[in-house]
């Protein structure tokens, strides 16, 4: 599902923010990258969704070649992988409906598809009754639930969060990663970025962790049970 | 693109004019005050390209033939057909030997027409007198006359002809000119516009990239909202120039019907109307979508 061969990532003024870095994710898994700020996970995503290209190295994501793909063909790309981001990155002035539609929108899909898919994606998430609600209207929880409603309504086989929980209280932490679960389960491959230790340990599945930009660690599924683990 | 996504997109720049209420008020009256002034050279060009027609109705060119050919030559016939074929050409006469001699003894020579006394007319040649279409090329359409065969001379009133010409052009050129400099203006004034919008909605469309927009999908609202905001000033310009003239150009036509200039007059709103609406809306709509396409363009890398 993702092959990460190698890559060495240079921003322009230098800085050296991934440094040979492999890994492979396969297909149905659930994984963690972890690792301190500053430890490379921000520019890995920005790879992974082809916002930049790396100096050196190459990444494969369902099997598509990233070196081999052309600028007009990134939103493509785009839509095959679900987003979840730590700031829920809402279109604030849509309702939550429209903010879910809109990624189906993007796929030209129907107006009859989209009414009937984006309600079964909200109540999928618990938020049925909220279609109509703006997301200013919504706690922090609901609208990482509504943005998890948009990553996955076209079906991605993929899908990446971005520190899901980083702006929510325990409680609703726990309800985002059961959920995140469950999509696992019915089988989405599933990335989670996070450098909060409670909830990777609490889950025992596979982790990545980078610092300074290198692998540092990389424990297979249910083998990590380090809890005093310092990250 | 599918006809629904289109219509979607469309949907959201016109709801983005409507969110952006003050900012596209704005700029839609700015852009009404410069097409004001095109349209204001509108008004003044139509009325000096009719009233320059209906002067040049008057204008006509002889053609004289051979003296040679009598009336009823078979190279006169051909003479003819040639004139006649001619596009320009608005009509034709022919004149007899006949009848340019009584023209030459009674209208030229007058008092001393005694010389003709015992002459026929045999000397004179026949002639068109022939009348144009459009006398902007009206020395082009001499000069074709002139290389037909057995055609002697071909006598046009060349320095009206080139003055009534050099002055329209001059005011067509300069029309066009400052007519592009207020288009350009009202360009800029979208093309401003749209970039702050961009910019106030740089988070919004950063979404929109992550969750797989495309291009198109990103860009085309703001095309539509430069576009409407275009069109919405071009026809507000529209009625207010069509009002103000309506109301003075009674007075105007008094005015010179008094001063005793009949062949001069203002042609009414109703047949200048449609053409201009047409104009104005069409350049507002071209003005916006590209003042906004170079906006996005520039600020809207996708
Ligand atoms: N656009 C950028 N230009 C230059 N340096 C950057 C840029 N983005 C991140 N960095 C640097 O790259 C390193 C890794 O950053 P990042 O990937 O954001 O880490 P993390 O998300 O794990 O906190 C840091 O040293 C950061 O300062
Ligand atoms: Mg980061």
């Amino acid at each position: 599902m993702i092959k990460i061969d190698n890559v060495t990532m240079k921003y322009p003024n230098g800085t050296v923010a991934l440094k040979d870095v492999s890994f492979q994710i396969k297909e149905g898994e659930f994984a963690f990258i972890i690792g301190h700020s500053g430890a490379g996970k921000s520019t890995l995503l920005k790879l992974m969704l082809k916002e930049e290209n790396p100096t050196e190295g190459e990444i494969f994501i369902n099997g598509k070649n990233f070196s081999k793909l052309k600028k007009r063909q990134i939103p493509q790309l785009r839509r095959s992988i679900g987003i979840v981001f730590q700031d829920f990155r809402l279109l604030p002035d849509r309702t939550v409906f429209e903010n879910v539609a809109f990624a189906m929108r993007i796929t030209e899909a129907s107006h009859k598809k989209i009414k009937k898919q984006v309600p079964l994606a909200l109540t999928l998430v618990g938020l049925g009754r909220k279609a109509k609600a703006f997301p200013t209207e919504l706690s922090g929880g609901e609208q990482q639930r509504v943005g998890l409603a948009r990553a996955l309504i076209n079906n991605p086989a993929l899908l990446i969060a971005d520190e899901p929980t980083g702006n929510l209280d325990p409680i609703n932490s726990a309800e985002i990663m059961k959920l995140l679960e469950e999509i696992n389960a019915n089988g989405t491959t599933v990335v989670v970025i996070t450098h909060e230790k409670n909830i990777v340990n609490d889950m025992k599945k596979r982790v990545i962790e980078l610092d300074a930009g290198a692998v540092i660690r990389d424990e297979e599924e249910g083998k990590y049970k380090n809890e005093d683990t310092d990250i | 693109m599918k006809i629904r996504t289109f219509s979607y997109v469309a949907g959201q720049g016109l709801r983005n004019v409507y969110k952006n209420k003050l900012m596209s008020v704005i700029s839609m009256g700015m852009v009404a005050v410069s097409l004001m002034v095109f349209g204001i050279f509108f008004v003044i060009l139509v009325n000096i390209n009719a009233n320059v027609n209906s002067i040049k109705k008057d204008y006509q060119i002889q053609v004289y033939c051979d003296a040679s050919l009598t009336y009823n030559d078979p190279l006169i016939g051909e003479i003819e057909k040639q004139i006649k074929d001619n596009p320009n050409v608005e009509s034709c006469k022919k004149i007899s030997k006949e009848e340019a001699f009584q023209v030459l003894k009674y209208e030229m020579l007058k008092d001393d027409s005694t010389i003709l006394d015992n002459m026929s007319n045999a000397f004179l040649p026949i002639s068109f007198t022939v009348k144009l279409k459009n006398l902007s090329i009206g020395v082009q359409t001499a000069n074709e006359f002139e290389s037909i065969p057995n055609v002697k001379r071909v006598n046009y009133p060349q320095k009206v002809m080139e003055a009534i010409n050099a002055t329209a052009s001059w005011i067509y050129m300069g029309s066009l000119l400052i007519g592009g400099i207020l288009a350009l203006a009202a360009m800029f004034i979208i093309s401003n516009t749209i970039r702050l919008t961009v910019f106030a909605r740089k988070r919004d469309i950063n979404i929109m990239k992550y969750v797989g927009a495309s291009n198109a999908f990103v860009r085309l609202p703001f095309i539509i909202e430069g576009m409407v905001m275009g069109i919405l000033g071009s026809a507000i310009s529209f009625l207010v120039i069509g009002y103000s003239y309506m109301s003075i150009i009674g007075t105007i036509n008094n005015q010179l019907t008094t001063m005793g200039i009949v062949s001069l007059k203002l042609l009414d709103f109703t047949e200048i109307a449609a053409v201009m609406f047409l104009c104005m809306v069409g350049i507002g709509a071209v003005v916006g979508v590209i003042g906004s396409a170079i906006s996005v363009r520039k600020h809207l890398e996708v």
